[in-house]
């Protein structure tokens, strides 16, 4: 059982945003960086996306520590902050160094960060239920809807689904031009095509979203 | 000696003729187009010359442009990399008229071997077998018809101007030659500007093999082994090694003795690499083509070997005799490489641009990465996908499989996809592991594969279930660190800027077209 260190009064401790401005170039662990910025306790239910499938996330997270609960298993982990972005997770005696960048150039529901573990890349979103952006993208989608972006400018050449139209994962859904390729992106994950947002000789952009799965 | 060079060219390849350059203690000059001001090379040189905006045409293949950057420079000789300008015998030409030394072989060498049907023409001239089929380029169907039942189905019809794994189909009978013919004619010439197309026989599970030769201004023609180069997705390389796993000196010595004659035909000064296939059955083997230039796979012979053939190709083209003599060549060890390509292998192999966030290099014993970017880079969209090389040597074949494994697993890259997980399944497959290969490899390996995945994945391996976990967890703490800092509350505009928007780059270096090494303004 980890010991979750209860909220240190005194020094940082403010109400309301924390400037980011305190990364240090030196990598320390996150306890000791805890000394400039607000200790406290941070609970968040989130929603994650991995791979096309929905995944729950409960997580008690403080520094050196996290408590997690991901669909129901349960984690116990040491956390390092090495370096921005960069942790050393530890379970009982297994390692765990993961890179997290977070993709800002889409238009997306949620948070998209690609993580590389292990060698392996994955695309993970993360969708805080509290901050859902419904303003921002347009029309609202629920947590666990996929979109598929253009990931380079191009051209559509064929639309092959219709807005309504059930998709199993990995089924075309547009194909695009580019670099004198035909393209055909796939449904991440099975669901029905809510919307298709372009059309049969289209230029498209990088970023772009051409359809959203629910 | 020179005193300066200049590379024209970028990416990894470029880096590595740097480095020659500054072994041989030899001023680099980079040129540069308005897209790669930021790349690895230009930061490794003494001085850069940007030569054109970002399309490769306008800039890597602009021979005014780079001649002129030389000139202001006062660059004495050039070294043309591989790909771009390297096998263009007017660029050869072009620089020694201008007064420069042209690292590599002597215009007409080019000349004859840029197309696939003299070449072969020279190669029949020399003694050297060919893939049977046609020297001159075809006349007509009926012609084409007559000879692909004389050699036989299935037959091969290939680009006379093509090369490099382009420009060629596979023709299994005649009705696929009937539709096949007009479609390869108009293909070729859109795509080299010659229409010309020839045959040859389709050889049953062909092995790639190359002879690297080197030749200098002294009479001295030496070849320096083969390399295999079978592992091929659609006939671009993607994996190659020294020595062949089928070689015996035996064949090496044969294909080594053809290699050097064909070089001596053309009075070849340089580096070359003569490509044949080779039968597997019989071992037979038919010139394919040659390379007047340097490869890509070019570090797995000198991991071999121990020579440096950059360092080589400079001091050749000073006048130097080569450093080594047939004799003296000496074959130690195996070496693999593998290509690392920003292209997402989970999607058709679709090109993966954008900035790398995350690199994490292997090192250790007998690891060498040849690599053209570092954290940072941008990969765009205008050049070939190929971000660095990766080789291992080892005592045995064996043992260089065991490291390259092992550093591919160490291999990290973060924000584009790349080839990386595709080799990490090849270096795990038994067919690779024993040496079974022809250019049939990948197409196997991939039904292979595909058959794997629809079976169930066993639930053995408790770790492969955590991982996935473990990502989300890293997510989800990343995120809870952002919100908590705040990085969430502002929209700033670095934070909309999309990465894989070149246009904006392109906007934002426009300004900087009058200025040469990095933000000076040329004077007028």
């Amino acid at each position: 059982m980890i010991h979750i260190p209860s909220p240190q009064a005194g020094r940082g401790q403010r109400g309301g945003a924390v400037a980011s401005a305190d990364f240090s170039p030196f990598p320390s662990p996150l306890a000791e960086r805890g000394e400039n910025r607000q200790q406290q306790l941070v609970e968040m239910k989130l929603k994650a996306q991995l791979s096309g499938t929905d995944h729950e996330v409960s997580l008690s997270l403080a520094s050196g520590a996290a408590v997690v609960e991901v669909d129901g298993r349960h984690y116990d982990l040491e956390v390092r902050e090495l370096a921005r972005g960069e942790y050393l997770l530890i379970s009982g005696s297994h390692v765990y160094k993961c890179r997290v960048d977070r993709k800002r150039d889409v238009i997306h529901l949620g948070e998209k960060f690609e993580v590389v573990l292990r060698g392996q890349n994955h695309d993970v979103s993360i969708i805080d239920p509290k901050r859902l952006r419904s303003a921002q993208s347009s029309g609202a989608h629920h947590p666990g809807a996929a979109e598929i972006v253009s990931p380079m400018p191009g051209k559509i050449v064929r639309v092959l689904v219709e807005a309504g139209a059930h998709v199993e994962a990995g089924a075309g859904v547009v194909v695009v031009e580019a670099m004198k390729m035909q393209n055909e992106m796939k449904a991440p994950k099975a669901g029905v095509v809510v919307s298709v947002k372009t059309e049969e000789g289209a230029t498209v952009n990088a970023g772009d979203v051409l359809a959203v799965i629910e | 000696m020179f005193r300066k060079i200049l590379i024209a060219n970028r990416g990894e390849i470029a880096v590595r003729i740097i480095r020659a350059c500054r072994d041989l203690r030899i001023s680099p000059v980079a040129v540069y187009s308005e897209a790669d001001a930021e790349s690895v090379h230009v930061g490794l040189c003494d001085e850069a010359v940007c030569i054109g905006p970002a399309p490769s045409v306008e800039s890597y293949l602009n021979i005014p442009a780079i001649i002129a950057a030389a000139k202001t420079t006062k660059a004495e000789a050039i070294h043309p990399g591989y790909g771009f300008l390297a096998e263009n015998a007017n660029f050869a030409e072009a620089v020694t008229e201008a007064g420069l030394a042209f690292i590599g072989p002597n215009p007409a060498a080019i000349h004859v071997m840029g197309s696939k049907t003299s070449a072969r023409r020279a190669a029949v001239e020399a003694g050297v077998p060919i893939v049977p089929g046609t020297v001159d380029p075809l006349n007509s169907l009926a012609q084409a018809k007559e000879l692909a039942e004389q050699f036989g189905y299935p037959v091969m019809l290939k680009a006379s101007a093509g090369g490099g794994g382009k420009g060629m189909r596979l023709v299994a009978s005649f009705e696929e030659l009937r539709s096949g013919f007009d479609n390869a004619k108009s293909e070729a010439a859109s795509a080299f500007g010659d229409s010309s197309v020839y045959l040859e026989k389709a050889i049953a599970r062909p092995r790639h093999i190359e002879i690297q030769v080197f030749a200098d201004s002294h009479g001295n023609v030496v070849h320096l082994g083969e390399r295999e180069c079978s592992i091929q997705r659609r006939h671009q390389k993607v994996i190659e090694e020294c020595p062949s796993p089928i070689n015996d000196g035996g064949l090496r010595e044969a294909m080594g003795a053809a290699a050097v004659k064909l070089a001596r035909a053309v009075n070849y000064i340089g580096a070359g690499t003569v490509e044949f296939l080779v039968a597997n059955e019989t071992r037979d083997f038919y010139f394919l083509e040659m390379n007047t230039r340097l490869q890509v796979e070019h570090p797995v012979t000198e991991l071999v070997t121990g020579i440096d053939l950059v360092r080589e190709q400079i001091t050749v083209a000073q006048g130097a005799p080569l450093t080594f003599s047939q004799e003296g060549v000496r074959w130690y060890g195996h070496a693999i490489e593998c290509r690392v390509y920003a292209e997402d292998p989970n999607n058709n192999f679709l090109p993966s641009p954008g900035r790398i966030t995350y690199l994490q290099v292997p090192y250790g014993p007998g690891i060498r990465d040849d690599s053209g970017v570092e954290l940072n880079s941008e990969v765009s969209i205008h050049y070939d996908p190929l971000i660095s090389k990766l080789a291992a040597w080892g005592r045995t074949r064996s043992e260089s499989i065991d490291r390259l494994r092992r550093a591919l697993d160490e291999y990290e890259v973060g924000g584009i996809k790349t080839t990386l997980p595709f080799f990490r399944e090849i270096v795990r497959d038994k067919e690779f592991q024993s040496g079974r290969l022809d250019t049939g490899f990948i197409s196997r390996f991939n039904e292979r594969r595909n058959s794997k995945r629809s079976i169930a994945p066993e639930d053995s391996d408790k770790q492969k279930q955590v991982l996935p976990d473990i990502a989300v967890i890293a997510a989800s703490i990343h995120y809870a660190t952002l919100r908590r800092e705040g990085s969430f509350n502002t929209q700033s505009p670095a934070d909309s800027q999309n990465r894989w928007k070149m246009s904006g780059r392109a906007a934002l270096v426009d300004g900087r077209k009058s200025m040469n090494v990095r933000g000076k303004k040329l004077r007028k």
